[in-house]
């Protein structure tokens, strides 16, 4: 449709404000950025409405620490400099696409390059359900937790990979949605870290979902954080890595033996599920599957166990 | 069946069946206002004035309500109103053949004072799909907007875009 086909061309600008609140939430941020290279009311317009809605969105440096990508909602911006420069240019340019924006759920990935300063100017226009922070060293692990109190109304989650917290920073994380821990990269299974139990079961308690890699915990204390989560209070997931054969030790602690079929009862465990790849029991309100599991062989058994009923997803 | 008179700008009549009227937030507080409802009144006879719709807008409101009688009414501001909501295909129909005219606005202005939240959000998204896709130049063209940017500004703004993927 062309100027010269339409000749009772409607003034945009002359429609009252609610109307133009409404139409810019509507105008994902693709369109916008057209939108602003239109006219200058229409660059006003853009810088001065709600950009309504998004699923999710991100802000994460390069492995090399050179550049940071963002995403907003459908578009996704690359390359920018992680340096101050760098920072305060997207940061102006952020600032011409919308005056507030929703996210369902949003992901800061932590660097030593992007201050704590410049995360609140960038998120100051975001309204956030779900928060997730990533962080790979101390300094992050604060800031992390720093950042969470300027967003007291969302549900927070962490994951921390890479190294291994203090026990005194484990003790400081607000209780959260869901915590990750990846250790993975810290060293062999003779020298790897694995969380204390202790820890792990202060963490049970604090986070509704703990996820994490390797735990050190014998029969004893599995059965005790059976315990703490079958008398949680909400929904529970805990999920931790274990040797095969160390879990077999466990289960033949519990009276759980390679003959043990569906049905049998061992003292309060119930097995619900047994073949060659995984086991299923059930602990008082506790729901527990070995998945990856095998008697004989020492591979890694993934361990997850719920205080509901429902799929329990590696 | 409960008939309720909407009197237009122009002083055309417009008998509306009660029901349909719920879609309007506006008209709904004034049947309250004015008892409507009770069996007492007589209906017919208290017209609801609408002095800010002309006769033919109206008859266009009319239309889109019959068409979404029964739909769930919205209430309150969501911000779940996005750029995810998708016009029906037979309310893309009925905004097309007036869509950049001042008759889109009309309807738009409309739907906004008698607020018809539903209304207001397609005629919204439906406005918002002509920018879909199109370039800043194309946008102009289509909606009449003159160029005010010099080439060094259209410069500016295309170097700070390629950012994006």
């Amino acid at each position: 449709m062309s100027l010269s086909v339409v000749i009772d061309i409607m003034d945009f600008f002359a429609l009252p404000e609610v109307f133009h609140r409404e139409l810019l939430k509507k105008v994902n941020i693709a369109d916008r950025m057209n939108l602003r290279c239109t006219c200058r009311a229409f660059e006003k317009l853009v810088a001065n409405s709600n950009a309504g809605y998004y699923e999710s969105g991100k802000i994460a440096p390069t492995r090399d620490g050179r550049f940071f990508s963002v995403y907003l909602g459908d578009q996704q911006f690359n390359s920018m400099h992680l340096s101050e420069i760098g920072l305060d240019t997207f940061l102006q340019f952020q600032n011409r696409l919308f005056s507030r924006i929703h996210f369902n759920d949003f992901e800061i990935k932590m660097s030593e390059y992007i201050s704590t300063q410049f995360i609140r100017e960038f998120t100051e226009k975001f309204a956030i359900d779900s928060l997730h922070f990533s962080a790979s060293t101390s300094d992050q692990l604060y800031r992390s937790v720093e950042l969470m109190g300027d967003f007291p109304k969302s549900t927070h989650n962490l994951a921390i990979y890479d190294f291994a917290p203090e026990t005194e920073a484990f003790l400081m994380i607000p209780p959260l949605n869901i915590l990750q821990m990846y250790f993975i990269k810290q060293g062999t299974p003779d020298n790897r870290y694995e969380i204390p139990t202790a820890i792990f079961m202060y963490l049970q308690q604090n986070h509704s979902s703990v996820l994490a890699s390797y735990v050190r915990m014998n029969s004893e204390g599995f059965l005790r954080v059976l315990q703490l989560c079958s008398n949680g209070t909400g929904e529970r997931t805990i999920r931790f890595l274990k040797e095969s054969l160390m879990v077999a030790s466990w289960l033949r602690d519990y009276g759980v033996t390679e003959d043990s079929i569906v049905g049998d009862t061992c003292g309060e465990f119930l097995v619900i599920k047994t073949n060659i790849r995984s086991t299923k029991l059930r602990y008082r309100n506790c729901f527990i599957l070995f998945s990856g599991f095998n008697w004989v062989d020492d591979w890694a058994t993934t361990v997850i166990v719920t205080n509901f009923e429902g799929e329990q997803v590696e | 069946m409960v008939l309720i008179t909407l009197v237009s700008s122009d002083e055309q009549n417009f008998p509306v069946e009660r029901e349909l009227l719920k879609q309007s937030g506006t008209i709904e507080t004034l049947i309250v206002n004015m008892n409507l409802d009770d069996e007492d009144t007589d209906a017919a006879a208290m017209p609801i004035p609408l002095p800010n719709v002309k006769g033919d807008v109206l008859e266009k409101v009319i239309q889109w309500m019959e068409h979404h009688k029964g739909d769930p009414v919205k209430e309150g501001d969501n911000e779940d109103n996005n750029a995810e909501i998708v016009v029906p295909q037979w309310d893309d129909d009925f905004f097309k053949p007036a869509m950049y005219g001042s008759k889109h606005l009309e309807l738009t202005v409309a739907a906004s004072y008698l607020d018809i939240k539903n209304l207001l959000t397609l005629s919204c998204k439906a406005i918002s799909n002509t920018f879909k896709g199109k370039t800043g130049p194309q946008i102009r063209e289509e909606w009449g907007v003159p160029n005010e940017f010099t080439p060094e500004e259209e410069e500016a703004i295309r170097k700070e875009n390629e950012w994006s993927e």
